[in-house]
């Protein structure tokens, strides 16, 4: 299941280490033994992903807090 | 009663709409051990994936009914009718399987598609059934239609299922799925507001995510003899 999670905004950012531009790409997020496909910015070197904060502390964040339910 | 599936959750889900997919349906069919002309019905079977799996994946002779003609006309298997379960239009002692997969839980009352069942399975048929259920008995509070709204506690399914005829062989709680839906609904859709739009239309004050925690919905897989 993909989606795009990613912002205009996020695509300016650059890898320091590889010192290249981010680019919108498939991650796979796992959190409790679930598995869930997004499309992400993240570097195409190395494959480091970024995660904003809205989304992190937004839809990640009752995501994680679901699978956490008993 | 009428219902259609919402797109925004046949995206998520996939054409089979129900925890855990074609993974329970494949663990009812290893439990069960159906010869390989066995007559199989599955009700509300919707676009016809639990069909289409039984029928090229094992063999079986498979027909369907759904209440839906939507999604039966986008069905791959021909032998699904427009029916519902509480009247279906097959003969005593028909099946050696029926299918009812994430189903009873919408009809009201149960009993009267439970007799149905009961009328078309064969002597030692089995019932293969996977729904939700609330793992924390108390006070209903689900005045609008949905899945939900029919959902008991465990003792009450096979309290209903024994009333009807039925012998209980297996109960699995496979809530892990459940989560795992909604978890993929919500990071789909944005919210956990979305979430509960979306099975619960229409304006229900009682309908928060409280409530519903409280009720501590699960998901089981059950599998029922004909006595």
């Amino acid at each position: 299941m993909n989606g795009d999670y990613s912002r205009p905004e996020d695509l300016a950012w650059k890898c320091r280490r590889c010192d290249v531009n981010l680019v919108v790409g498939p991650a796979v997020l796992t959190y409790m033994g679930n598995r869930i496909t997004a499309d992400l910015p993240q570097c195409p070197v190395c494959g480091f992903v970024m995660i904003s904060e809205e989304l992190a502390l937004g839809k990640m964040a009752e995501v994680e807090q679901i699978l956490e339910d008993k | 009663m009428q219902y259609d599936i919402p797109e925004k959750l046949r995206a998520v889900t996939g054409d089979s709409i129900r925890p855990g997919g074609l993974i329970l349906t494949e663990r009812a069919v290893d439990f069960c051990g159906f010869s390989k002309s066995a007559r199989i019905v599955d009700i509300g079977c919707g676009f016809g994936t639990t069909l289409s799996h039984l029928r090229h994946r094992h063999g079986f002779r498979v027909c369907g009914i759904d209440i839906s003609a939507r999604m039966l006309s986008g069905s791959p298997v021909q032998t699904a009718v427009q029916a519902g379960a509480e009247n279906l239009p097959f003969g005593a002692d028909v099946f050696e399987g029926i299918f009812c997969e994430c189903v009873l839980s919408l009809l009201s009352p149960p009993e009267r598609a439970l007799d149905e069942f009961h009328r078309v399975l064969r002597s030692g048929g089995y019932l293969v059934m996977s729904d939700l259920y609330l793992r924390n008995p108390g006070k209903r509070f689900y005045p609008v239609s949905s899945c939900l709204s029919g959902a008991v506690t465990k003792s009450e399914r096979i309290m209903q299922l024994s009333d009807c005829g039925f012998e209980l062989l297996l109960w699995e709680d496979h809530s892990g799925y459940l989560k795992e839906m909604a978890a993929r609904i919500v990071w789909r859709m944005g919210s956990r507001e979305d979430l509960m739009k979306l099975f619960f239309p229409g304006h229900c004050s009682a309908c928060d995510w409280a409530s519903i925690q409280r009720a501590r919905p699960g998901y089981f897989l059950l599998i029922a003899r004909k006595k």
